[in-house]
């Protein structure tokens, strides 16, 4: 076979992502039905601040996790379980407000050499225009390792859905034109060849 | 990565026939550039384009392209087509053979408008951006208008910068690079020129 024709480009990205078989600039997707537990953390906050873009950014002191369950925590290593990953550790979470007009710049999660990703949970459902396609959603720029390329993803603000990313993952929100609220954990992690 | 299924890094990615033989022809193709901080002393003439264009259209991020039918180039401003040498010469130390022009185009950002990430694929591509004008810097807002490139480097790392928007100054890139702006606090315009090109390696 040609060898140009049996290229799929960002197929194959997320064939390797899909199976665990990627260490590096993986994205992995899943649903969490329970995402509304978290709504009433907006509502006391301990700690607050706006950010660059006009994020409202919610958070307990020292980012600490905000219960006593660790079921959502526990849920999502069970989510990334097939990139065999070793020592995933909670690192610090945080919650968001988006109000209209507001967006999030592109930006890491990288930290000085120590493997680390993030998880975005998405709270509520933005609509849906073909006038305005990009509103509100979350824009990621990755890349396949293996080939080298840049592979972009658009991913849609639906409640429950929740996207995690290696934090070498460029990423960042067009502005939105309603409300829109994200639940944001990172944690620390290794890759181990054996 | 450990267990049975991946004994050795060499053997990580092993067993995917689709991908691994073609993947390094495409490793040789990941030869992108950026090419900043150019200045073009002529950038005002380009402002006219803005009055004189037969076409015009809204974009996703509320920017407004301004063209001349079928995205020729405005030779009406630019009759001798001095700009499109100028990018040439700009282009002579990279190793490339820029080849036809393919489009060119204004944009208006009113203010909150912006630019979404893209790259201009298939093919080779090259994309010229000239800024027109130079909106206020803000302390608050410090990446208002700016333009974003993100471009894959042979270390198999993302470099990502952003280019502040100056009358006159320039900024050209491969067609693989993603780029964007960031939504501007007041109007500003720019000057968008696509050639094709081939790689001299």
């Amino acid at each position: 076979m040609d060898l140009d024709e049996a290229y799929q480009g960002d197929k194959d990205f997320w064939w390797l992502c899909f199976n665990g078989r990627i260490p590096d600039y993986w994205i992995s997707k899943d649903k969490y039905k329970d995402y509304w537990k978290f709504l009433p953390l907006f509502d006391h906050p301990k700690n607050q601040h706006v950010d660059y873009g006009g994020a409202v950014i919610q958070y307990d002191d020292d980012f600490a996790w905000p219960y006593h369950s660790t079921e959502y925590l526990d849920f999502i290593k069970k989510s990334i379980e097939k990139f065999q990953f070793k020592n995933v550790k909670f690192k610090k979470c945080w919650w968001l407000t988006y109000p209209e007009n507001t967006f999030s710049g592109l930006h890491t999660h990288e930290d000085r050499g120590q493997r680390t990703m993030t998880c975005v949970l998405f709270l509520n459902t933005i609509s849906v225009s073909t006038v305005t396609p990009l509103n509100g959603k979350l824009k990621a720029i990755t890349m396949n390792p293996v080939t080298g390329e840049l592979v972009s993803d658009m991913i849609k603000c639906i409640a429950g859905d929740m996207v995690v990313m290696d934090g070498k993952v460029y990423h960042g929100v067009y502005p939105t034109l309603e409300e829109r609220k994200v639940f944001v954990v990172d944690f620390t992690y290794d890759v181990e060849y054996d | 990565m450990s267990g049975p299924e991946f004994p050795t890094p060499d053997q990580f990615l092993g067993g995917i026939p689709t991908m691994f033989e073609p993947s390094s022809q495409q490793l040789q193709a990941i030869d992108t550039w950026v090419v900043d901080d150019l200045y073009y002393p002529g950038y005002k003439k380009f402002l006219k384009l803005f009055n004189n264009s037969s076409e015009r259209h809204v974009d996703w991020g509320n920017g407004t392209l301004y063209y001349k039918r079928g995205m020729e180039y405005p030779t009406d401003i630019d009759p001798k087509k001095e700009y499109l040498e100028f990018i040439k010469f700009q282009l002579q130390n990279v190793p490339i053979r820029v080849k036809e022009f393919q489009k060119a185009w204004g944009v208006k950002y009113p203010p909150g408008a912006y630019s979404g990430l893209h790259c201009h694929q298939p093919g080779r591509q090259l994309t010229s951006v000239l800024f027109l004008d130079t909106p206020k810097p803000s302390v608050a807002y410090p990446l208002a208008g700016c333009l974003t490139t993100l471009q894959p480097t042979p270390e198999s790392t993302i470099n990502y910068l952003t280019h502040k928007p100056i009358e006159g100054k320039m900024v050209i890139m491969d067609g693989k690079v993603y780029h964007g702006s960031y939504p501007a606090l007041e109007d500003r315009h720019v000057f968008v020129v696509d050639f094709e090109y081939e790689s001299v390696i």
